[in-house]
């Protein structure tokens, strides 16, 4: 294996690092330096095709360094499509290669060079689907070859730790190269707490590749030091700052509104929220189109200029360099510098650059050939020959033979941040790059990213942007001088050729994007979507420049009015795991005050909103029929609860409420529904009133939040003068039902208990246990009883005390589903269960809560036409004969084979000792004594009998007593 | 030389019908129409066909809805989709995978099962399935109890799938283009011209065109088109948010949407996921991505597929859905202005109905009557209030 690692450099002075990390590649083991990426290492090792393309599996190498396209995605520790040259090297890492069988070397699935221009354009839409049965086979076939990386689906539990993170500086600095780190030393230096974030380990940006020396800086002590040295020295002055935080190896993957900014750092998630943002995120070699532009082994200017001097890898040993402007000498020099044989320089430009750089190739005997360019790179799964030629593509100069050809051609601002989906970039004619000029407010932005230009200037141009930021002032105008302009080449050197890739993640070519203008895709977006270049995983921030310019120019259009397609977030991949955070989900789990006590007694729970609810206490069936012939508890804390007082409180539940409510006395309760704007029902709930002009309102679990933001919304609406307290979670509650209730309650507390004293449907006041509590004669389940609420934090105390009061009248709890059963018995319905987004309150039998011949209220306009139409449908209580199956909630019911209703609860009665439900029908199914024919959900049909009352204590007696 | 998908043509003065709109619905439409037989017809579109929800969409397809209105419109929908990219020659992909509709709460699986009832009952394949024959065919699914919404069940639904929803843009305009149907690009309607109770003609970027019949077909924007007629409709335009993941190796071969979770999630043949979930809880005109979206969207799917943390989302972005009281559509005759018609109301669920919307619609221009077919989508519900109930189906975007 060739040895490309450098022990020196003529030029610079390399890091001192040894060779102490070990991992392996493909099971093979490899050396490798501890600040080296899995990219460079790999590199060093002598292996050139790293990854396969997606469409026509074509090998991809080492490219940029710098991670932005795609050409290498690899498996690390079983996560897939990992970028290989954005992450570094761990001990005992096991990297695999993707999408590649047998090996990315040889890749049996590779369609080769002759075939491309074969494939008709847009082949998939033009294939496979005539007959119509071939295109069910032929996919899976494709299904087979897709996709990169491969998900680990064996693994059940995941132990990486997921976190987020929160932050709220003044100003956020995003991206510390020499401006970004100047902009962040003014905003400092005018007290700022300041933010600065940063992609790369180290800071610095593109200066800690270049050997180039400051010059002309306002700073004087930065003049004279090569422009690491000067990053470095900005850095060390940073630390001094306290109101300073820099978070490097953290990339900044979206901007949105109100400059939320989002970032991950690992496995951690930054939620950055800040005054003002700077956007000082650089910019990256320009992608240069031209014959069998995407073979390993063809490298950009600052890809190798990464390699040497932050991983002293030799890139190659003899290379073509092809450039547009005076830094193509730095790279050149450094390549010299690390031993490599530079053949030529193809410089575009007609005069040879004055640079020291230059000079020291010059002297190093390479030739320099001006109005040059290349025109093909040769060779398949590696370069080994380049040909050079005029910039029009016509005529061709020389030939070469070599394993490197590097493309020094200029760089692209990288917009993603700044265009996200809000600015759109447009082509700076002077600049020769596409540029946001003017942000929103609050967003700033200097640096590489208003075209690339001298680190005096830079850091010139951060300073006023970090201080006009902190100040809150505009912008300052960016400018460039003429000698920083890099005018750029064509977007494609249009030599000969059918393999000029304008986006290497898809494969697709200048002729496929040609092919496709002509078919009318004939904007950069139906181009994008038709060809999908842009679309693969760069998202285009590799080739962006050349596809907008291309389309532009292949549609008879001028550069300049050239547009990207939008930019959308996320600026790298982001996974769930970070996104989601530590919780899996988002929504909480709410326990009630006497959670621990349903645990102690066996309960099982199920989820009633948010809420955990015992579900049973092991016997349904016993609890049901131990409560109607005893006693029973059960925990009603999760109901909504609403206190409703202020000057217009009863204005207000008029309105709210369909029902009249004016001659509701203190301490009386009525039942009332809720109906919405569209006159639908959809929900129910009791109003108490507890003192005068002070109104509890009690609802369901599971629609209470839905009801609280509902009356809150109403209350900002409106002009009515209410106040509205949550009591959901303050008051927890128990409902004591059964014969004995009574008896119980007479023992707790010491207010008058008899019917006279106390009857069905009112509220009392009384203490229990020395804890004040508000009883309420309602019931749900038919039979005699009480609603205790109490303050939360007496939970447990309260339950216990009950409990073993209740003891000498064998008291047991019951849970939910008993309660549906208790409901059913009594034909009650439930809404969200037995309603759904079109339930007529008439027809649901809920008509008599409605007092229509009252001034405007919710859902009135509505409901007279529900009143008008007259009953269709009806919500109907039925039974079944003994013995029969019972159904499940949501069967059909079925009338000559037509559906004609359907059950929405449905249970088996212990006391009635047959299944019992509500369901709804056609009116003319709805009298008492139809029998209605229940298709069970496995088939067949079970029948019932329409019921005209409750299964149970149909007159109420019990509930009344 | 490849031959063109639509040709470019001026502006006339005149035109029969007038088609606003080039999405799935108006390029749908105005190719039935051609098949039909009719002549003279112009699409009008704003910016290029697909720049609305038919370009954003996450393409899921399938007819097991509640309602028997509902049920046999998208399944008339669904059985021209089967034989679409044959009739159009273009291949659209259509991948009928099979379709999951999770319950986790029992009033969401009773719903479900009602609507298994109903389904079959029209002939319509959807069935459900317990837990563990859900983990059969998925069975990198999480099932167990300790899920925070353990799932319950699912309906089953096998002719459901995914399709490549821009190719049904383009096959739809091109068959209309070699009908004789003009497709205008970049031409706006900027007002809708009506004299005593008829429509005239539309006003547009580039002039005025006067036709006797003129058709809204704008989805997002069927407000503000309606507003441009004077017409009020209750359609009102939220955002839909939606992601794509980098490319994987095919491991998820159905649709998985979760009512109770609001998200679904299917593997298109390029082997990224495409996600999604519920409308952005506000009305607006703006198709922004959140960060918030991203982190629940994360948060619940992990819910159903742990094995998926180190998956990368690559792309978000949104789209603008009319929704309607009902989630159901509107196609109608507008009564006040005689040759105005308005197609919409789709909400987040449209794209399924492109064929059978486009079918119907074209009927009822070219014969001056409303099919049977879509008599039960007239805005006349909301006034008597007899809705075609479908949110319960359809809310869950898909
Ligand atoms: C993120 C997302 C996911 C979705 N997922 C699904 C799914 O999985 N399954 C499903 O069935 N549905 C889905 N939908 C819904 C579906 O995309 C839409 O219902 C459907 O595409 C609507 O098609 P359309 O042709 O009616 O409207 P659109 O495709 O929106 O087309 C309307 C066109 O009208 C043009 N226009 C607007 N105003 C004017 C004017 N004044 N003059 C001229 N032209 C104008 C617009 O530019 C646009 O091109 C989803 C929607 C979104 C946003």
């Amino acid at each position: 294996m060739p040895d490309k690692r450098l022990s020196s450099h003529a030029y610079i002075s390399l890091s001192e690092c040894d060779q102490a990390i070990a991992f392996t590649f493909n099971s093979k083991v490899i050396k490798a330096r501890s600040d080296d990426t899995i990219a460079s290492a790999l590199h060093a090792a002598g292996i050139g095709i790293l990854s396969r393309s997606f469409k026509y599996h074509r090998p991809r190498g080492l490219y940029d360094g710098y991670g932005l396209g795609a050409d290498l995605l690899l498996a690390v520790d079983g996560t897939p499509n990992v970028r290989g040259d954005k992450t570094r090297v761990e001990d005992g890492m096991d990297v695999r290669s993707q999408n590649a069988w047998p090996s990315p070397d040889f890749d049996a699935m590779a369609v080769n060079n002759t075939l491309v221009p074969l494939l008709p354009n847009g082949f998939y839409y033009k294939m496979f689907h005539r007959p119509k049965w071939l295109w069910p086979i032929a996919e899976k076939f494709i299904r087979k070859a897709a996709g990169i990386g491969a998900i680990d689906t064996t693994g059940e539990t995941v132990d990486t730790r997921y976190e987020k993170r929160y932050r709220f500086p003044d100003i956020c600095v995003i991206g510390g190269g020499p401006a970004g780190l100047a902009s962040c030393l003014a905003a400092c230096q005018e007290g700022k707490h300041v933010l600065l974030v940063e992609e790369d380990p180290q800071l610095g940006g593109h200066s800690v590749h270049t050997a180039t020396k400051v010059a002309n800086c306002q700073d004087d002590r930065l003049n004279g030091l090569s422009e690491q040295d000067a990053a470095g020295a900005i850095w060390d002055e940073l630390k001094t700052y306290k109101n300073l935080e820099i978070l490097t190896s953290t990339v900044v993957f979206a901007l949105y509104e109100d400059n939320l900014i989002a970032a991950q750092s690992k496995h951690d998630l930054y939620k950055i929220r800040a005054g003002a943002v700077i956007l000082a995120p650089g910019a990256t070699d320009r992608h240069l189109v031209f014959e069998n532009n995407d073979i390993p082994g063809i490298m950009t200017g600052r890809g190798v200029e990464r390699l040497i001097t932050m991983h002293g890898v030799k890139p190659g040993t003899r290379a073509v360099v092809i450039g547009n402007h005076d830094g193509v000498y730095h790279t050149a020099m450094l390549l010299q510098g690390a031993g490599v044989e530079v053949l030529v320089v193809a410089d575009s430009r007609s005069d040879a650059a004055t640079t020291e750089a230059a000079r020291i190739v010059n002297e190093n005997g390479t030739p320099i050939q001006p109005l040059s360019t290349i025109h093909a790179a040769k060779g398949r799964k590696s370069v080994n020959g380049a040909v050079i030629g005029d910039i029009a593509g016509k005529v061709e100069h020389a030939s070469y033979r070599c394993d490197l050809i590097v493309i020094a051609a200029g760089f692209k601002p990288q917009l993603s941040l700044l265009s996200m989906g809000r600015v759109q970039p447009g082509w700076d004619e002077e600049r020769q790059v596409f540029r946001v000029e003017k942000l929103p407010d609050g967003l700033y932005s200097t640096g590489d990213v208003h075209g690339t230009a001298s680190f005096a200037q830079l850091y010139k141009e951060g300073k006023a942007v970090g201080l006009a930021a902190a100040q809150g002032a505009e912008q300052p105008q960016s400018v460039r001088s003429k000698e920083d302009i890099i005018v750029a080449l064509p977007a494609d050197i249009p030599a000969k050729g059918k393999h000029h890739f304008i986006c290497k993640c898809m494969d697709v070519t200048r002729a496929e994007a040609c092919a496709s203008i002509a078919e009318g895709f004939d904007r950069v977006e139906t181009l994008k979507r038709y060809t999908s270049m842009g679309m693969g995983p760069c998202q285009g921030k590799m080739c962006y420049e050349a596809v907008a310019r291309l389309a532009a120019e292949d549609t008879g259009l001028s550069t300049s009015v050239a547009v990207p397609t939008t930019v959308r977030p996320p600026y790298i991949p982001v996974s769930f795991g970070v996104l989601a955070g530590r919780s899996q989900h988002l929504i909480p789990i709410r326990r009630t005050a006497m959670h621990d006590m349903h645990q102690q007694a066996g309960a099982t729970f199920l989820n009633a909103g948010q809420w955990k609810r015992p579900h049973s206490y092991g016997d349904v069936q016993r609890e049901a029929r131990s409560m109607r012939e005893g006693l029973g508890i059960i925990d009603v804390s999760t109901l909504g609860k609403l206190g409703i007082s202020g000057p217009d409180a009863i204005d207000f539940l008029q309105f709210m409420l369909p029902g009249k409510f004016r001659k509701l006395a203190t301490g009386k309760i009525r039942y009332s529904a809720m109906i919405g704007e569209d006159g639908i029902l959809f929900e129910d709930g009791t109003l108490a009133h507890v003192k005068e002009g002070y109104y509890y309102m009690s609802t369901t679990t599971g629609n209470q939040d839905a009801i609280r933001s509902l009356f809150w919304w109403w209350i900002v609406t409106t002009d009515f003068d209410v106040k509205i307290d949550n009591l959901g979670p303050i008051f927890a509650a128990v409902n004591i039902s059964g014969k004995n209730s009574r008896k119980l309650l007479e023992k707790l507390v010491d207010i008058d208990m008899s019917t006279e004293g106390f009857p069905y449907m009112s509220t009392r006041n009384a203490t229990i246990n020395g804890v004040p509590v508000m009883l309420f004669r309602i019931g749900f389940t038919g039979e005699l009883s009480y609603e205790i609420h109490f303050p939360s934090e007496y939970g447990e105390a309260m339950w216990t005390h009950i409990m073993a009061e209740g003891a000498e009248y064998s008291i047991k709890p019951f849970g939910i589903e008993t309660q549906r059963i208790l409901r059913l018995e009594k034909g009650h319905l439930l809404p969200g269960i037995d309603t759904d987004a079109l339930t007529n309150p008439y027809e649901a039998g809920v008509g008599f809560t409605i007092k229509d011949n009252k001034d405007d209220f919710i859902g009135k306009a509505f409901l007279k036409n529900f009143k008008d139409r007259g009953i269709e449908n009806k919500l109907i209580p039925y039974k079944l004969s003994a013995g029969d199956a019972i159904p499940s909630d949501g069967v059909a019911i079925l009338k000559a084979g037509k559906i004609t209703g359907r059950v929405t609860s449905s249970r088996m009665s212990p006391i009635l000792g047959y299944g019992i439900g509500l369901a709804w029908v056609n009116v003319d199914q709805s009298t008492p004594g139809t029998k209605i024919a229940i298709r069970l959900a496995g088939g067949g049909d079970v029948i019932g009998e329409v019921l005209d009352h409750a299964a149970y204590d149909p007159e109420g007696v019990l509930l009344k007593s | 030389m490849a031959k063109q998908m639509w040709r470019t043509y001026d502006l006339k003065k005149t035109y029969d019908i007038v088609i606003i709109g080039g999405g799935a619905h108006g390029l749908a439409t105005a190719y039935y129409l051609a098949k039909m037989g009719v002549k003279n017809v112009a699409v009008l579109e704003a910016r290029y066909p697909g720049y609305g929800g038919s370009g954003r969409n996450t393409a899921i397809l399938r007819s097991n809805y509640r309602t028997e209105e509902g049920i046999k419109f998208y399944d008339q929908s669904l059985g021209l989709y089967e034989n679409l990219s044959t009739e159009l020659n273009y291949n659209l992909m259509f991948s009928q995978q099979g379709h999951f509709t999770l319950g986790h709460t029992e009033s969401s699986t009773s719903g479900l099962v009602t609507r298994a009832e109903n389904n079959k009952a029209l002939g319509v394949n959807s069935f459900m399935l317990t837990p563990q024959e859900i983990k059969k065919k998925l069975p990198e699914i999480n099932i167990s109890s300790h899920a925070r919404y353990p799932i319950l069940g699912a309906l089953y639904h096998p002719p459901g799938g995914i399709i490549r929803h821009d190719a049904v843009v383009w096959a739809y305009g091109r068959g209309a283009d070699k009908g004789g149907v003009e497709i205008h690009n970049l031409t706006e309607v900027q007002d809708i011209l009506v004299k005593n109770g008829k429509v005239e003609g539309v006003k547009t970027n580039r002039g005025t065109i006067y036709a006797k019949k003129v058709i809204s077909v704008v989805a997002g924007w069927s407000s503000e088109v309606c507003r441009l007629a004077g017409v009020k409709l209750p359609f009102v335009t939220h955002p839909l948010q939606a992601l794509v993941t980098e490319s994987y190796k095919p491991w998820l071969h159905h649709v998985v949407v979760s009512s109770t979770l609001h998200i679904y999630l299917s593997q298109t043949d390029r082997g990224e996921l495409v996600c999604g979930d519920g409308i952005d809880g506000y009305p607006h005109y703006g198709m922004r991505s959140t960060l918030g979206f991203m982190e629940a969207f994360s948060a619940h799917v992990l819910e159903l597929f742990p094995i998926l943390h180190n998956v990368k989302v690559q792309r978000q972005w949104a789209g603008l859905c009319d929704m309607t009281p009902d989630y159901s559509p509107i196609i109608s005759p507008i009564d006040e202005i005689e040759g105005f018609y308005v197609n919409g109301g789709w909400g987040t669920y449209g794209f399924k109905a492109s064929p059978a919307s486009g079918f119907n619609t074209a009927k009822m221009l070219a014969e001056g009557k409303v099919p049977d077919m879509i008599k039960p989508f007239s805005y006349n519900r909301f006034g008597e209030n007899r809705l075609v109930g479908e949110k319960a189906a359809a809310s869950v975007s898909s």
